[in-house]
């Protein structure tokens, strides 16, 4: 856990969760889940499992599993992800990459 | 107000289309369409176009570009591959979308995004894309409405759906 | 079965084709087909070819049309274009000028 009070330069790399109150500038990269609190601003190239963003991302993400953003988060870069939910209030603005196919025109449209 | 047009299941349409009403698109459309009103595009439809209405409400397929002058939502079954333009985005869980996302532009003063159709399988109750009530009014939001910025964001991410199957 | 409703503030530029039904009450410049009936209401303004099973028109249509079945002309219909239909109904007040062709396929 970064404490809102502080601030990180750097690379962060882990296997574990890790929950941002303060600040990251650099890089983070976790097998676990990134968590990135309302009020906390996180520069920085992320590569994580999962990501939860409430608070500032500055920088672009890869997940391996989830990418949500709730109302209040404010993020810019690129995401890739197989999952992702975007709260109403959330505002960003990138490139967002799922896997995922649709067939050309006349095949018929993907079910769930 | 004025009819709401339906092209219906069976239905292509292939051009431009431009109106003032509401569009609900049960078939195909491929070209372009500008309303101002809002556009509702079906589980089975699919739209091959770019797009500009005030709120439109993704169910089906698109393809193309979708300019929003208040909103979009993308329900769990939108398979989008398209740039959005929008001052809101709901994006729920279980939407597939490829695209650049642009919200520069400031949200509108009168929210236009509610809460999905029945079209949209419903995930846990706590993970629904939610209705932003204006201000005053009861609001069924999970995350703060525009005049509150207090609600603690931890709240949000502990409530997201796929985060409880860990 | 299901219908395509054009509302009445809607332009479409273009083709309409499919299965359904069609009822136009806006403005439609191309082409429209269907293997089922079609209404031109009296709002409509409609430039364009017409294919379809059955016609009814009781607004302003400007271009061909070949029926399956039957093309009926309102009162309040005006059409200009030339009619392929095996029946053709055309209202006392209604306008038409074109040529007509009932000898389809009989």
């Amino acid at each position: 856990m970064i404490a809102a009070g502080t601030s990180v330069r750097g690379q962060v790399t882990g296997a574990e969760d890790l929950a941002v109150e303060g600040r990251i500038e650099g890089s983070v990269r976790l097998s676990g889940h990134l968590s990135i609190a309302k009020g906390a601003e996180v520069k920085a190239e992320v590569e994580v499992k999962a990501l939860d963003i409430s608070g500032a991302l500055a920088g672009n993400a890869v997940a391996s599993e989830s990418v949500a953003l709730s109302s209040g988060a404010v993020v810019t870069g690129d995401i890739t992800t197989p999952r992702l939910v975007i709260a109403d209030g959330a505002r960003y603005s990138g490139r967002v990459t799922m896997p995922f196919d649709i067939p050309a025109v006349g095949a018929p449209a993907p079910r769930r | 107000m004025a009819a709401t047009t339906i092209i219906a299941a069976g239905s292509v349409v292939r051009g431009h289309l431009s109106g003032q009403e509401d569009l609900i698109l049960q078939g195909r459309v491929e070209g372009s369409v500008a309303l101002q009103g809002n556009l509702d595009i079906e589980p089975d439809a699919r739209a091959d176009a770019t797009i500009e209405a005030v709120t439109v409400r993704v169910h089906g397929t698109v393809v193309g570009r979708v300019v929003a002058r208040e909103g979009i939502e993308l329900s769990a079954s939108a398979r989008v591959r398209a740039d959005l333009v929008t001052p809101r985005l709901v994006v729920a869980e279980g939407a597939l979308f490829s695209g650049a996302i642009d919200m520069t532009g400031a949200p509108a003063a009168r929210p236009a995004i509610t809460a999905p159709t029945a079209f949209a399988p419903a995930p846990a109750p706590a993970s629904q894309p939610v209705a932003v009530a204006p201000t005053g009014q009861p609001s069924l939001a999970l995350g703060a409405d525009d005049d509150d910025p207090e609600l603690p964001g931890g709240l949000d991410a502990k409530n997201i759906a796929f985060k409880k199957k860990k | 079965m299901a219908i395509t409703h054009i509302g009445s503030t809607l332009v479409i530029e273009g083709e309409i084709s499919g299965s359904d039904a069609v009822v136009v009450q806006g403005r439609v410049k191309g082409s429209i087909e269907t293997s089922q009936g079609v209404v031109i209401e009296n709002s409509a303004h409609v430039e364009a070819n017409l294919t379809l099973d059955t016609l009814e028109v009781a607004g302003d249509v400007k271009g061909n049309v070949t029926a399956a079945s039957r093309v009926e002309i309102k009162p309040e219909g005006k059409m200009v274009g030339d009619i392929k239909s095996p029946r053709i109904l055309i209202a006392d007040g209604a306008h038409f000028k074109g040529n007509i062709d009932m000898d389809v396929g009989r």
